[in-house]
């Protein structure tokens, strides 16, 4: 048993931005992209990066807090972080292997995926999610790429390009 | 909902004004009952065109506006809305809207606006960048002269902003081809009518737009129950099944086997040579992903990348349907290879793939018939050679050749310019090039080409279902194939429905699926109009409907021109399949013309609306 969590298939985003459009809604009220726990990266020549927190089984995002705001109840339960004691000093930033914390908006704290905990019984981006890409279960939890390392991957997996500028047609 | 307040609403209540000729811009404030009226999309955009624009006024010329406009639902969790596009035609000399999928929409309501009016003309290559409230205005000279993919994707890299939405010209565009298009998210286009030659008339290379404005509810609990359902709608029905499959390109087989396709510039409607590159090809040896738009969860786009062959690494979304047929079957194209790299040209080049695929057939056939084999240099113009067909569509985005230069003109005045009876097969309605679907196999088809407000267009009313599907017209019964009772009134129907959705902007595939109820429901949990209906959104697509056809009655048109369709329609049979030996006949179609001014409450000779169809539909003051 790890956590569970949000378990992403790169391969199947579509790019079409439904789940920051209901996390931030859920979350923050309205839609507004950096106000979502989960980011859409565009990349050329024409597919997206999803990122959002894997639920590390041992997330080093904990151990940096230097107030203690990151925590989890259990070894099954959603790292969250504490909103109110965040002191946006960014070292969960700087230290999550997958880019998948970032400031809110307003810059006064860090945000992550919290499941959905208290807001919707279940991860509200899983369940709009339309194509197959966002799943919601117990899977090994280790951070792996980052989006831009996702991003190489996909590149090369997708379109066999080792170059990725645009060359010009004339 | 406070009046004059859209603090809590999906709708901005303000446009923002970018005039290149003063490098200023300024906050146009949008009055509630107006935002009410005329909701937002084609519906507002119409009314700034009809107000601003002159009658005459060159449409290359400063005095032509482009507006990219969202609606109330653009950028909201409703699935699939999209962004319109508004200007007078440089192709038509009518007023044009041009739908295009991707995400400027959204980026637009997040930059705190519900669209952009682009006025004057800059005086050197410009791009734009706005975010938030900051305009800039940026020297475009490293972009002129780069194609619209590239322009894209360094301006991106330039700005560091990889998901701000841009809009984009190419070649086609700067040269001011009266039918370029706008690019956008790589592989998405404002196509029709000549998007692009306006926005290159202004000097204006792209345009990027990001924000970070919230976009709020009314009832944000409401909407987004509301929305889940039409989401669920989505989910559920057999017909998005085969977009979200196959995209357009789901039509391609089904269209030829009901005689619908136009083949070898609309000399027949099958095409033997179909399974060359039906969607089946598309799909086992070409896409990679499925792509969608802004907020859709149909994602009809469907990406590929040619593996082997001579254009090995030409990566596009496509082919869609109308591209697969103008540039495909149109144009005798047998194989996947060429067919996607004449995608990939147009797009980068910026060229309504439609009305160059009815172009390139056309010349091709003219050049045969002996028209005009001087102004080719010598080089025999072929059906399916890919010399031919990449090579005109390389001139015709170039300009830089006599037979690109005319070409670029599109076929109407192509035709003219050349005589020799090559008008009989210049195909087009009112100067826009007609679409994929075949009108002498469907009589409600001739008829929504006859009285599209932009010309042949088949996105108004998509009026082949109650000829060939069998679907229920608006008196509650059910056509044949060739009856005509009762179709001129589907086809207004429909077309003040898809108006009324194109105010949203709700893209015509899932609009189409999700009931309007529905719509109307977003609306008042989105606006907070707690006493909105179905009738009042109705009425805003038909009063929407009449204001184009102001618009173009200023610029001349009347019931005569309705009744003009190219000579092949009325007087050449189709050859082969279901609907051999059939033409549009001209009785049929007065027929349906005057059943179709009668249910619009239009005068019968004229086909113009009356005094008291205008007082009705609240425009006053907009008559001729």
């Amino acid at each position: 048993m790890g956590r569970p969590a949000v378990v992403i298939n790169h391969r199947k985003c579509t790019g079409c931005r439904i789940c920051v459009e209901i996390c931030s809604t859920i979350h923050e009220g309205a839609i507004i992209e950096k106000g979502a726990r989960i980011s859409v990266t565009h990349e050329h020549p024409g597919f997206d990066v999803v990122m959002t927190c894997c639920q590390c089984s041992d997330p080093p995002c904990v151990p940096v807090c230097p107030v203690e705001a990151i925590s989890f109840e259990s070894p099954t339960a959603p790292v969250l972080i504490d909103a109110e004691g965040c002191i946006a000093c960014g070292n969960c930033i700087d230290v999550c292997p997958i880019k998948a914390i970032w400031y809110h908006p307003s810059g006064d704290y860090a945000i992550k995926c919290d499941l959905c905990q208290g807001l919707a019984e279940s991860p509200q981006c899983v369940e709009m999610c339309p194509s197959g890409c966002l799943e919601f279960r117990d899977y090994r939890s280790e951070p792996r790429q980052t989006p831009a390392e996702v991003a190489e991957s996909l590149r090369k997996n997708l379109f066999a390009i080792e170059q990725i500028e645009s060359k010009e047609e004339s | 909902m406070t009046t004059g307040s859209f603090e809590n609403t999906v709708s901005r209540g303000k446009l923002l004004e970018v005039n290149l000729t003063s490098r200023t811009d300024s906050i146009l404030e949008i009055e509630e009952k107006d935002a009410r009226k005329w909701l937002g999309g084609v519906s507002l955009g119409l009314k700034i065109l009809y107000e601003r624009i002159p009658r005459n006024a060159d449409p290359l010329g400063p005095e032509n506006l482009l507006l990219v406009m969202a609606g109330p639902l653009t950028g909201t969790l409703c699935p699939g809305t999209r962004q319109v596009v508004l200007h007078k035609s440089p192709h038509t000399g009518l007023e044009n809207n041009s739908y295009i999928g991707g995400g400027v929409g959204a980026a637009i309501k997040q930059a705190g606006y519900d669209g952009i009016i682009i006025s004057g003309i800059s005086e050197t290559p410009v791009w734009l960048e706005i975010i938030d409230q900051k305009v800039s205005f940026n020297d475009a000279s490293k972009y002129w002269g780069k194609d619209a993919f590239y322009t894209e994707e360094k301006l991106k890299r330039e700005t560091e902003r990889p998901n701000a939405k841009v809009l984009s010209i190419g070649q086609a565009g700067e040269n001011l081809v009266t039918y370029a298009c706008i690019n956008t998210d790589y592989y998405s286009q404002a196509g029709r009518a000549g998007t692009g030659a306006v926005m290159g008339s202004k000097n204006l290379k792209a345009l990027l737009v990001e924000g970070t404005q919230p976009v709020r509810h009314y009832d944000t609990k409401a909407f987004i129950e509301v929305a889940k359902e039409a989401h669920l709608d989505l989910r559920e029905s057999s017909g998005i099944y085969r977009f979200r499959r196959w995209g357009t390109a789901s039509s391609i087989k089904w269209a030829s086997d009901r005689d619908l396709q136009p083949t070898y510039n609309f000399q027949a409607g099958m095409y033997e040579d179909i399974d060359k590159i039906n969607q089946d090809v598309h799909e086992n040896e070409f896409w990679v992903k499925d792509k969608a738009c802004y907020g859709c969860p149909v994602g009809c786009k469907k990406l590929g990348v040619l593996k082997t062959g001579p254009y090995k690494g030409t990566v596009v979304e496509g082919a869609e349907y109308e591209l697969a047929t103008l540039l495909g079957a149109n144009c005798g194209i047998k194989s996947l290879d060429l067919l996607i790299k004449a995608n990939d040209l147009v797009d980068r080049y910026g060229l309504d793939g439609i009305s160059t695929g009815v172009t390139i057939g056309w010349a091709i056939e003219a050049f045969k018939n002996g028209v005009f084999e001087q102004d080719t240099g010598g080089v025999a113009l072929e059906w399916g050679e890919a010399d031919t067909i990449l090579g005109l569509i390389k001139q015709i985005a170039m300009q830089n050749t006599e037979l690109g230069k005319l070409l670029g003109k599109g076929v109407k005045h192509a035709a003219e310019l050349k005589g020799n009876d090559s008008e009989k097969y210049a195909m087009q309605v009112k100067g826009l090039e007609l679409p994929g679907w075949g009108s002498r196999g469907s009589p409600s088809m001739a008829l929504a080409y006859a009285t599209s407000d932009r010309g042949g267009c088949h996105m108004r009313s998509f009026a082949i279902i109650y000829d060939v599907t069998g679907a229920s017209l608006p008196n509650g019964t059910t056509g044949t194939r060739w009856s005509t009772t009762g179709k001129g009134e589907a086809v207004a129907d429909e077309q003040n429905k898809s108006f009324a959705k194109n105010s949203l902007v709700s893209c015509a595939f899932t609009g189409g699926t999700i009931n309007n109820d529905r719509f109307v429901a977003m609306l008042k949990a989105g606006m907070g109009w707690e006493d909105y209906t179905l009738s009042e959104f109705i009425k805003t697509g038909e009063r929407a409907w009449n204001l184009a056809r102001l618009f173009n009655a200023r610029e001349g048109i009347s019931r005569s021109d309705d009744e003009k369709l190219p000579w092949r329609l009325f007087e050449d049979p189709l050859p082969t399949g279901e609907a051999k030996g059939h033409t549009v006949e001209r009785k049929q179609l007065k027929a349906l013309l005057d059943e179709y001014y009668t249910y619009r409450g239009w005068d019968m000779d004229t086909g113009l609306p009356t005094k008291e169809k205008l007082r009705e539909l609240e425009l006053e003051g907009y008559g001729l």
